[in-house]
């Protein structure tokens, strides 16, 4: 992981399809940081500048995206990062809406709506 | 039915005072009971003593007595026992007095001198059988009536009891409804135990440790206890096919009398129905959870697919972006997006070959292919394979001489890829190490990792199906890949067993039989 900002953090604890979001990310010049769980995500934003979004994963190991929203609300200065939800789970819309998240993206996910996603948040 | 003369002794009242013809009486009714069957007096006042006693079947009456004369003794004994037939027995030969006799009730009219003792004997006896046939008759009648009514009574009992039993398809709710249709209506109190103690819910109370005593007996030898003398307890087994899956402790307040044997008939045939409620509710139960556990599987099953194909999509994508650019990429980042494509490809499918390994081995369909390998160095070329395809984790392994033994190598292959790859996953980054041992019949595989370490409480569950140590939404997996792995080393005749401390990782041992026996497939085609 970086330390230097970088304008999008994924959270996904699928290393190959965090590699492939990266490269495709990083081809169309968006600056990226990655983390294996949602215990990782909360690490890198205590010590690093905070992103313009936030892509979480649900189920992960350690700390999944449900407790990560959790966390992410009770900390003042987290709360304002907007978080997009991946998640091949089927009811993870309606309970996206309950996390009060921007918005949920179901996998498989389709590189140029994940690209759109990303470019409201980073001109 | 009619029947011979009552042999109950001193039945036969005779009234006389001469002792001669007492005497010749007795000994003509010795084939029935003589004297034990008679019981003599000489005077009215005597008789009437005696019949108050109420045991008296028949009485032999003499005209003359010292203390009444005439038919004043029949008038009186008629009026007190009107049912018991009288036989006038007398010296006086005398037609009026013979028909008033008859017309007042009596059964005969004997001269004695005119019949002997035989002849008495053949009347006393036609008495008796008239007298037991109209008793028999009327206490026939009177017991159907009864009977019908005790049997209709019953019968609706248990036709609302069973109703009550087998109302609810949850087996808590069938608990209780057993109860609810024994008390207060059958039994003042009912205790409930099954053979499988898990199945009891954890607010019933447990009864006395005598009564469990009972009904642990009644379990284990599907008989109902009941002591016909003590009669305020019985137990009755709850059985299905030969087994009792439960029993049926009933428990009668001394205040309210005692089971007969019909209740415990009774009591039996609802056990019967309770135990088919129960075995239903079970099922159903059974039925509910599997679909339950089924749809956790489909959404994990689902999920786990969705992940490479995303991977897969990207890829593709990304590789019809670089195609569409109109600077081509360089042909190693396309080998490398085609392999990484190959690699989900490759994924996908182990994830549904684990599928369907899940559905075989969950029918009991696992076919073995074994063959003579070397342990060795099929753990050593599986570890190599599993070293390239994730090389961000590390693996110790301390190779040394063949093992050879039987076995299928491309399940042995599954058992060691699930081993290591679960060791990755919850090794918590730090190094894997496996080890290989082996005695003169068993190998050994011992996999060992340093991460979160399983809970005591879970140690058993992680070997089911769709069972984890973690919660599902923080899994990764189908959660299959132990039971699978003790699927496959179970049908090899083998063992698995994981010691396990929280916080400081698992080691999960593997136990084979080498089974070295020679191979002989001729002798085993001819010895069929």
């Amino acid at each position: 992981m970086s330390a230097a900002a970088a304008e999008v953090l994924l959270v996904e604890d699928d290393v190959a399809l965090r590699e492939v979001v990266t490269e495709g990310l990083v081809m169309d010049g968006i600056t990226i940081a990655v983390a294996g769980n949602g215990r990782e995500a909360l690490d890198y934003l205590g010590r690093s500048p905070l992103p313009a979004l936030i892509l979480l994963d649900l189920r992960m190991p350690v700390m999944d995206g449900y407790e990560f929203c959790l966390e992410q609300r009770t900390v003042d200065r987290l709360r304002p990062v907007p978080v997009w939800i991946l998640s091949a789970e089927l009811d993870a819309g309606p309970r996206a809406a309950g996390l009060q998240v921007a918005g949920f993206l179901r996998k498989p996910i389709d590189y140029h709506r994940l690209l759109g996603i990303v470019r409201q948040y980073v001109p | 039915m009619p029947s011979g003369p009552d042999s109950r002794p001193q039945s036969v009242l005779l009234i006389e005072d001469e002792d001669a013809d007492a005497d010749a009486l007795v000994e003509a009714l010795l084939p029935y009971g003589g004297k034990d069957l008679i019981r003599r007096v000489t005077r009215l006042s005597e008789a009437v003593a005696v019949l108050a006693e109420g045991d008296i079947r028949a009485v032999v009456l003499d005209l003359s007595l010292p203390d009444a004369s005439g038919l004043s003794g029949l008038r009186r004994i008629r009026a007190l026992v009107p049912a018991i037939p009288v036989l006038v027995v007398t010296g006086l030969r005398d037609d009026r007095l013979r028909a008033q006799a008859l017309h007042e009730g009596a059964q005969d009219y004997l001269v004695k001198g005119d019949v002997d003792g035989q002849a008495i004997a053949q009347k006393i006896r036609d008495a008796f059988d008239r007298q037991s046939y109209q008793t028999n008759a009327a206490d026939a009648a009177e017991e159907r009536n009864k009977s019908a009514s005790e049997d209709e009574r019953r019968a609706s009992w248990f036709a609302h009891a069973g109703q009550i039993v087998s109302s609810s398809l949850d087996y808590d709710s069938t608990l209780d409804n057993i109860s609810r249709a024994l008390v207060p209506s059958f039994a003042d109190e009912c205790a409930i135990g099954l053979a499988d103690a898990s199945q009891m819910g954890s607010l019933r109370k447990p009864p006395l440790p005598e009564l469990q005593q009972r009904i642990d007996s009644a379990l284990a030898s599907a008989r109902t206890w009941f002591d016909e003398d003590r009669a305020t307890l019985m137990v009755v087994p709850m059985k299905m096919a030969d087994r009792a899956i439960g029993a049926i402790a009933l428990t009668l307040w001394p205040t309210r009398g005692r089971f007969s044997p019909a209740d415990r008939l009774l009591a039996e045939e609802l056990a019967l129905r309770a135990a088919l409620a129960l075995g239903n509710s079970a099922l159903y139960r059974q039925a509910r959870s599997a679909v339950a556990l089924r749809d956790e599987f489909v959404s994990i099953a689902s999920h786990e697919l969705r992940t490479p194909l995303s991977t897969l999509q990207m890829q593709l994508q990304l590789l019809q972006l670089k195609h569409n650019a109109e600077v081509p990429a360089p042909r190693e980042e396309v080998a490398a997006r085609l392999a990484a494509c190959l690699g989900q490809t490759k994924r996908m499918a182990r994830l549904i070959d684990t599928l369907l390994d899940v559905s075989m081995l969950a029918s009991g369909r696992i076919a073995l292919n074994q063959e003579p390998l070397d342990f060795r160095a099929l753990v050593r070329e599986t570890l190599e394979r599993l070293r390239t395809e994730s090389s961000s984790n590390q693996l110790v392994f301390e190779d040394g001489d063949a093992i050879v033994g039987r076995c299928d190598r491309l399940r042995l292959e599954q058992v060691v890829t699930n081993l290591v790859t679960n060791g990755f996953k919850y090794g918590g980054g730090k190094p894997v190490q496996v080890m290989l041992k082996a005695n003169q019949t068993h190998a050994s595989l011992l996999v060992r990792d340093a991460g979160m370490g399983i809970a005591a409480s879970d140690l058993q569950r992680i070997f089911g199906r769709f069972e984890r140590a973690t919660t599902a939404r923080h899994v990764t997996g189908l959660g299959l890949g132990l039971y699978v792995t003790r699927q496959i080393v179970e049908a090899h005749g083998g063992t698995i067993a994981v010691e396990s401390e929280v916080g400081k990782g698992s080691l999960f041992t593997v136990t084979l039989p080498l089974d070295n026996r020679p191979e002989t497939p001729q002798q085993s085609e001819d010895a069929r």
